[in-house]
């Protein structure tokens, strides 16, 4: 079966076909509004006139890819590519804006590389046990991790807590727009159909970055040409040495983990793995008020995880047939079409597939690093083309990735209305990132507090009899008491 | 610009490899296909033929479609729905010389991209494509605030989906049928069974409730069939009804046992198991994929769309490829469809009277 | 504007946002009985959560005896006001003309606003205002098949 699969995949047809996908997911990843969704959905049909592995390849190329893909424009245009790589801009942008943009690319893609390797190794490895650990996650556990993964905004609001507080709940009320979880009661739409499903993750990100960030350029203008300085880079390997490299192996391996473990938790996603690695690197650090300034350490654990997501989604869809976000769903019916049915018996059914899928994943990772370091040098030519005519261009590719999501306009003028949102926040000196971590988590917290309450009849005690939960809950409580104690400190100092 | 240059051909060598590896897909009509056609009664077959003479009639009168045609479809990309919805576009696209386009409009169970499809022009260019198993359970519930007869005009049914199976775990107390209601009626209120408010899964939950004469303790563990399936398996729920698709496998492997199917007919493709009608529990969902214009369409539109997806319900290709889901090409003309459609509406509400007090 | 005048907005604007989510969220009844919290219970939470922060911040900043600092001001108001009100002409263009039409006068309209005298190159701003559009457009249509509102101008 390995043999076969091996035949399979290293064939000219099928090399070829997976370059093909890295190199289009990466685009895709890299354009502010396009993603690794829409470039397999894209995809999907001409997958399904192919041979099963060649088809499966090229899926598989286009994941990875467009999840790669995401630190190129969240290093140099601060946007986030994708949702995954919000906490690549923390560090990603001030280094580019240091001149360092090249060795910010280099770094967080070598990490990439590394942090997705890490997961296919787990994927192949150990994938059955750590299957087993997803089914241990009730209602209890998912609300236990999205309360722990809300006291993030307690290490990210900046200076103000009580400003990134009010951002964070801004952004759990702005989640529970639409209809709800569990009965589909309607609120806060007032009226309008087009609010049922609610806002899209990707509406706010291009609204609160890219939007925000033309209207600031709007208010600047007069400094605008000023800032373009040249980035003179020589860069040697990946931008760092040996030594540096043997500093961030606590953080790859901690990263990694983080990643491949939301990775296996069916729909948590890729933006919270980021996130929370960046912010475990950044506590554990010996220099935490170095983080957000522009150092590789930020980079790479956003980075290592994001891409482990990718290892670890795959995990309960293949072993399982449960597909935990949006590509792994498409990606499921991608190989029904060829009649390979993830779960129970897919080793005995289809094996030869399942290792294709291994091989395949490892050959994509292969390329992606390949083909982003030796574009690297045009990636950061991108930083010449001047700002008045960049910008402009950037924010139409926005505004189609606003329409395309969904196809209406509606999403368009959503993108326009957080976007002045963005404005005020940052006139009234309010950060944003808190917004998004609170809107990715809130409707998860809410969902699963409700369902396990549901399936508790009532009683909250099960929050803390159960002891992943209590661990997750233990974890955020010390969290906040510590970043609390730091805050009372730094005033008095 | 060099790079630009390759990757432009590398996208269209892509291309080009995949429409010849296409052209060698067409394979041969599915058995189960083809026993469901003939299945059907003479009489049906007659009253078809003058259906189509009339149709013919109709559709000669207009030169629809003279441009791209957009179908908004409620269902995310890579599902069924969407991979039926794809098939026929293309279909259509080869028939009339001009583009059906698929646009993904996913949220609100639906609801938004029926609303959408409500508020665009009557003018043959905007399609709906869905179907009945959450349309008219939201209708009944009132989840829609409109109907999905009434307020667009309905063009034709072009599949059904019969393959919704109720599943417990192998090694309880109640793992078939006798068991689970023995179990059930000694046991109110103890058998967890998983729920999706106001949802086909609803109904079935009621329905076996009704017929059964027991009482499940409803939970809300997941709305889409893979955390359902999780939660299921991880032992938050007793009971699962989903698609025989997805819990397929366990069943084969001895980890699940089918209970029964919420249909009529057995499966296809899979007649090993038993119906709840034929154990005697009156426990049934349909699921029928339709194609929709918004309120007020020609009917000469309508009626040459008809035609044409009736053509597609007989392509073997379509059958072969809804098999691989186990769902069947179905053919119900618009006043058929509209008919049955407002009955089972009526049927549904009184299922779920009072349901909200429970 | 100064440090504390902008504290103080910020807080009442929160303030009223939470009151106004609050009753909002009151209203919604729950549907399934005793059974489930409903669908008002945690948007009321929150909208108390960002009553009492707001409120904490607004005794805080009223209690403050920071020295008033007027904010230096180096912002260019006509840039910012105009891009915002290009922006909203865009997004209602977007869909009547189409997205080629609305997306040259956009282009061409916002690299004006962003650019001085130094670069100003009206003839290249015209090419790529023109270009850029037709490229998207041609590639989200014939390569991709997601549809863009066509509107006057389309191919």
């Amino acid at each position: 079966m390995v043999l076969e699969a091996f035949s399979l995949i290293f064939n000219p047809a099928c090399l070829v076909l997976i370059l093909i996908g890295v190199i289009v997911g990466i685009i895709f990843g890299s354009i502010p509004g396009l993603s690794a969704t829409m470039a397999i959905v894209l995809f999907l049909p001409m997958s399904f006139g192919m041979t099963p592995m060649n088809g499966i390849a090229l899926l598989v190329g286009l994941y990875l890819g467009g999840i790669s893909g995401g630190l190129i424009s969240a290093i140099l245009l601060k946007i986030p590519g994708t949702p995954s790589s919000i906490s690549t801009v923390f560090d990603g942008g001030p280094m580019a804006e240091k001149g360092e943009a090249g060795r910010a690319l280099g770094v967080g893609i070598l990490f990439s590389f590394l942090g997705g390797l890490i997961s296919i190794f787990a994927l192949m490895f150990i994938s059955p046990y750590l299957a087993a650990v997803t089914l241990k996650f009730t209602p209890v556990e998912y609300f236990a991790i999205a309360v722990f993964s809300l006291t993030i905004i307690a290490s990210l609001s900046g200076n103000s807590l009580i400003n990134g507080l009010i951002s964070g709940f801004f952004g759990i009320a702005l989640s529970m727009v639409g209809m709800a979880p569990i009965d589909a009661v309607t609120r806060f739409t007032f009226g309008s159909f087009q609010l049922l499903s609610g806002f899209d993750i990707v509406v706010i990100l291009i609204g609160v970055f890219a939007v925000t960030d033309i209207i600031m350029a709007g208010f600047g203008r007069k400094h605008l040409a000023d800032k373009m300085q040249k980035t003179e880079f020589q860069l040697k390997g990946f931008g760092l040495t040996l030594q540096e490299f043997k500093g961030q192996i606590v953080n790859l391996i901690r990263s990694s983990l983080i990643g491949i473990g939301i990775g296996i938790l069916p729909g948590i996603g890729g933006s919270t793995a980021g996130l929370l690695a960046y912010t475990a690197e950044k506590n554990s650090s010996k220099y935490p008020e170095k983080f957000g300034t522009g150092i590789i350490d930020g980079v790479i654990a956003s980075e290592t995880s994001n891409n482990a997501v990718i290892g670890g989604s795959l995990i309960p869809l293949l072993t399982m047939g449960i597909p935990g976000n949006t590509v792994t769903a498409i990606f499921l019916g991608g190989l029904t079409i060829h009649g390979i049915s993830p779960g129970p018996l897919i080793f005995e059914k289809s094996g030869q597939y399942v290792y294709g899928i291994f091989l395949a994943l490892i050959v994509a990772n292969v390329f992606m690093l390949i083909f982003e370091r030796a574009g690297l040098r045009v990636f950061v030519k991108l930083l010449d083309i001047p700002k008045h005519i960049l910008l402009p261009i950037i924010m139409v590719c926005c505004a189609v990735g606003a329409y395309s999501s969904n196809s209406r306009i509606f999403d368009v003028w959503c993108v326009m209305a957080f976007g002045l949102m963005g404005v005020l926040f940052k006139k009234l000196k309010i950060p944003s990132t808190p917004l998004i971590i609170g809107f990715i988590l809130g409707s998860m917290a809410e969902e699963n507090l409700r369902r396990a309450l549901m399936a508790s009849e009532g009683s909250w005690a099960v929050f803390v009899t159960r002891p992943i939960s209590l661990a997750f809950l233990i974890v955020a409580f010390v969290s906040v008491a510590m970043t609390l104690k730091k805050q009372i400190a730094g005033k008095k100092a | 610009m060099r790079k630009k240059n390759l990757v432009c051909a590398l996208l269209a060598g892509a291309m080009a490899l995949s429409l010849t590896a296409c052209s060698g897909n067409s394979g041969a009509a599915s058995t189960t296909a083809a026993a469901k056609t003939e299945a059907k009664t003479e009489a049906a077959k007659a009253e078809e033929k003058t259906e189509a003479a009339k149709a013919d009639a109709a559709a000669a009168e207009t030169d629809w479609p003279k441009s791209t045609v957009t179908v908004t479809l409620p269902y995310n990309a890579g599902g069924d729905t969407d991979t039926y919805c794809r098939l026929m576009c293309q279909k259509l696209s080869d028939k009339f010389g001009q583009n059906f386009v698929v646009v993904n409009m996913t949220g609100g169970s639906g609801i938004v991209a029926a609303k959408s499809v409500m508020a665009m022009k009557p003018d043959g260019y905007n399609l709906l494509f869905n179907h009945t198993g959450a349309s008219l359970v939201q209708e009944a519930t009132g989840v829609a605030d409109f109907s999905y007869t009434d307020n667009f005009t309905n063009v034709a049914t072009i599949a059904e989906d019969n393959t919704y199976v109720v599943v417990v775990k192998k090694g309880t107390e109640w793992d078939s049928t006798e068991k689970f209601v023995e179990y059930g009626k000694a046991n109110p209120g103890k058998l967890r069974f998983s729920n999706v408010f106001g949802s086909a899964t609803h109904h079935v939950g009621l329905q076996m409730e009704k017929s059964m004469g027991i009482d499940m303790n409803e939970l809300d563990v997941g709305t889409g069939s893979a955390e359902r399936l999780a939660a299921f398996m991880g032992d938050q729920v007793d009971v699962l009804a989903a698609n025989y698709m997805n819990v397929r496998d366990y069943v084969e492997k001895g980890d699940f046992v089918i209970l029964g199917v919420c249909a009529h007919d057995r499966i296809p493709g899979a007649e090993d198991f038993p119906t709840f009608e034929e154990q005697g529990y009156e426990v049934i969902t349909r699921k029928n994929y339709e194609v929709k214009f918004p309120k007020g369409a020609d009917p000469a539109i309508v009626a040459k769309l008809s035609a044409a997806i009736k053509e597609i319900s007989e392509d073997p290709e379509f059958a072969e490829t809804l098999a691989k889901y186990y769902a069947a090409p179905y053919y119900r003309d618009a006043e058929t469809m509209t008919q049955e459609d407002v009955a089972e509406v009526a049927e549904l509400k009184e299922y779920f009277a009072g349901v909200e007090l429970k | 504007m100064t440090d504390k005048k902008r504290d103080l907005l910020c807080s009442v604007i929160f303030l009223a946002f939470g009151i106004f989510m609050f009753v909002q969220s009151a209203a919604i009844k729950p549907l399934m009985g005793s059974k489930d919290l409903g669908s008002g219970f945690v948007p009321k939470i929150i909208a108390g959560c960002i009553i009492v922060i707001a409120g904490v911040k607004l005794i805080m900043t009223l209690t403050s005896k920071k020295e008033e600092k007027k904010i230096e001001n180096d912002e260019d108001k006509v840039g910012g006001l105009l891009t915002i009100a290009l922006l909203l002409i865009y997004s209602v263009l977007f869909n009547t003309l189409g997205f080629i039409l609305s997306t040259v006068l956009y282009l061409f309209a916002q690299m004006l606003i962003l650019s001085d005298e130094r670069n100003r190159k009206i003839p290249l701003f015209a090419v790529i205002a023109v270009v850029a559009p037709v490229v998207i457009y041609a590639l989200f249509v014939y390569v991709i098949k997601m549809p863009l509102p066509a509107g006057l101008l389309s191919f």
